[in-house]
């Protein structure tokens, strides 16, 4: 997940480091903990039943594309031939 | 010049009535820096460019075109601004030899103002989340600059504030932050390191960004907090209360929790292709950022991207993280309770008090050894209280 590339000594040294401290952290549990989240901060209802709504003309919507190929947007490729061109 | 640097308003009487230039206390300032261990504090120091610039200060001046009472006065800034002409690393692989297109707004105003950027002040990079300072072995008092434009995260810049030296940051984006290399975008305040309560005002008033003021409580009080300390250190000054706070052992958890991930998400962004260095390496996308990652974080900023990420898995989602945000929302809450009593705090300025400031978005002085802290939009009851503390006077 961190996506890093380490020797297995550096990762074993940092591993036993991370465990000890993660053990320490987990002193911060506590009972009836629940999981703040956006939905609650703003106060929307996450668990409603799904609706369909208005929503803007593809056309509209691919106004502003740079590049597009038919009804899609072509983005820059990163990897490969052409890479870094738009 | 005097063998003691003067503070930024005795400086720029000195240059208002001519008795000295901008060039001969710019050349001053490099000169003393470059013949000291001080030289050490800069990751880079560009003496032609500071002079450049203090030759252009006093032709303005000889013009009657002065900007302003900062013009001519020179300073340095943490190497997390980003600034044009001078090389941006954070002390950080991905960025060595960096040159940002563009300048951060607290450096911008500064420059704009006529104040004479000296160079790059030497930091911790993403360890800044650490609590540690960059070196608490030199006084800000000695390092011969008038002021200095610094970033605090994890509370080590508190120690700076030995006397003469004052620094000051207020609550989060008081400074605006644009341009700053982040660490924990919840944490990070931009401040100052100056030489007076004086000179503290006058920057404030520069770089800050306007706020509603907010009232004092009737009647105004102030509190010590000896920072759970068994041992109290005299209280120093003589009106107000000794209290408690909801601060403990698992606040500094909290704290600890919430900028090791913040800290994990920002080093996120280094992944080699998009920004940061872009080495050459075998293997897929992936592969390659990894090997490229691996080779430009130090073992310190490892070991936190490290963490940051376990933090946000499984089990440690649950038990830390998020019991550290409710815990800092809890905190939030307390502290709003309290500054409806107490005008300021005072505690003793630790890295055990330190990180306080900025997980509860207080605006924090540190003078003296004492840590003074109240909420967004009473710095100028701040400041009063930290003189009134600093003179004996009470400070209400």
């Amino acid at each position: 997940m961190a996506c890093l590339d380490l020797s297995e000594e550096r990762l074993a040294e940092l591993a036993r480091e991370i465990g000890a401290e993660l053990t320490v952290l987990t002193e911060l549990k506590s009972d009836g903990v629940y999981a703040p989240n956006i939905e609650e901060a703003v106060g929307l209802d996450a668990l409603r039943e799904d609706s369909a709504g208005n929503c803007l003309p593809r056309e509209a919507l691919l106004a502003d594309a740079l590049c597009r190929d038919g009804d899609c947007f072509l983005v820059p490729d990163v990897f490969g031939e052409g890479g870094g061109s738009a | 010049m005097t063998d003691d640097m003067l503070d930024v308003s005795e400086l720029a009487e000195k240059l208002a009535s001519g008795e000295t230039t901008s060039a001969e206390l710019t050349e001053d300032c490099i000169r003393r820096i470059l013949a000291s261990p001080l030289r050490a504090q800069f990751a880079y120091l560009d003496a032609d460019v500071a002079m450049e610039a203090a030759r252009a200060s006093d032709l303005r001046r000889s013009r009657g075109c002065a900007l302003g009472a900062l013009d001519g006065i020179p300073f340095a800034a943490e190497d997390r601004f980003c600034t044009v002409g001078m090389p941006t690393e954070n002390r950080c692989g991905f960025l060595r030899g960096w040159h940002a297109p563009y300048e951060a707004e607290a450096v911008r105003r500064l420059r704009t103002s006529g104040a004479v950027l000296l160079g790059k002040l030497r930091t911790n990079g993403f360890s800044s989340v650490n609590s540690e300072p960059v070196s608490g072995e030199i006084r800000f008092a000695d390092w011969n600059i008038p002021f200095a434009l610094i970033a605090e995260t994890g509370g080590g810049s508190w120690l700076w504030g030995d006397s003469p030296s004052v620094v000051i940051c207020p609550a989060r984006d008081r400074i605006s932050r644009e341009g700053l290399i982040s660490c924990a975008p919840s944490f990070d305040r931009v401040g100052f390191l100056v030489r007076s309560l004086a000179d503290g005002e006058y920057l404030l008033n520069v770089l800050a960004e306007p706020t509603p003021r907010v009232a004092d409580p009737d009647p105004v009080k102030l509190a010590w907090w000896n920072g759970n300390r068994a041992v109290g250190q005299p209280v120093p000054f003589e009106v107000g209360d000794t209290v408690e706070l909801p601060v403990t052992e698992r606040t500094k958890l909290a704290y600890r929790v919430l900028s090791a991930v913040e800290a994990a998400s920002e080093m996120g962004l280094y992944d080699g292709i998009r920004f940061g260095s872009r080495a050459s390496a075998e293997g897929t996308a992936r592969e390659r950022t990894a090997k490229i990652r691996g080779a430009n974080f130090s073992r310190e900023e490892q070991k936190l991207l490290l963490l940051g990420t376990a933090l946000l898995m499984g089990e440690f989602r649950e038990d830390c993280y998020f019991s550290a945000l409710r815990l800092r929302r809890e905190l939030l809450r307390s502290m709003d309770a309290f500054f409806s009593q107490y005008r300021a705090l005072a505690c003793p300025a630790s890295v055990e008090t330190g990180y306080l400031a900025g997980f509860a978005d207080l605006s924090a002085l540190s003078l003296n050894g004492v840590l003074w802290m109240a909420p967004r939009g009473r710095e100028a009851a701040l400041l009063h209280c930290a003189k009134g503390g600093r003179d004996g006077t009470g400070g209400v």
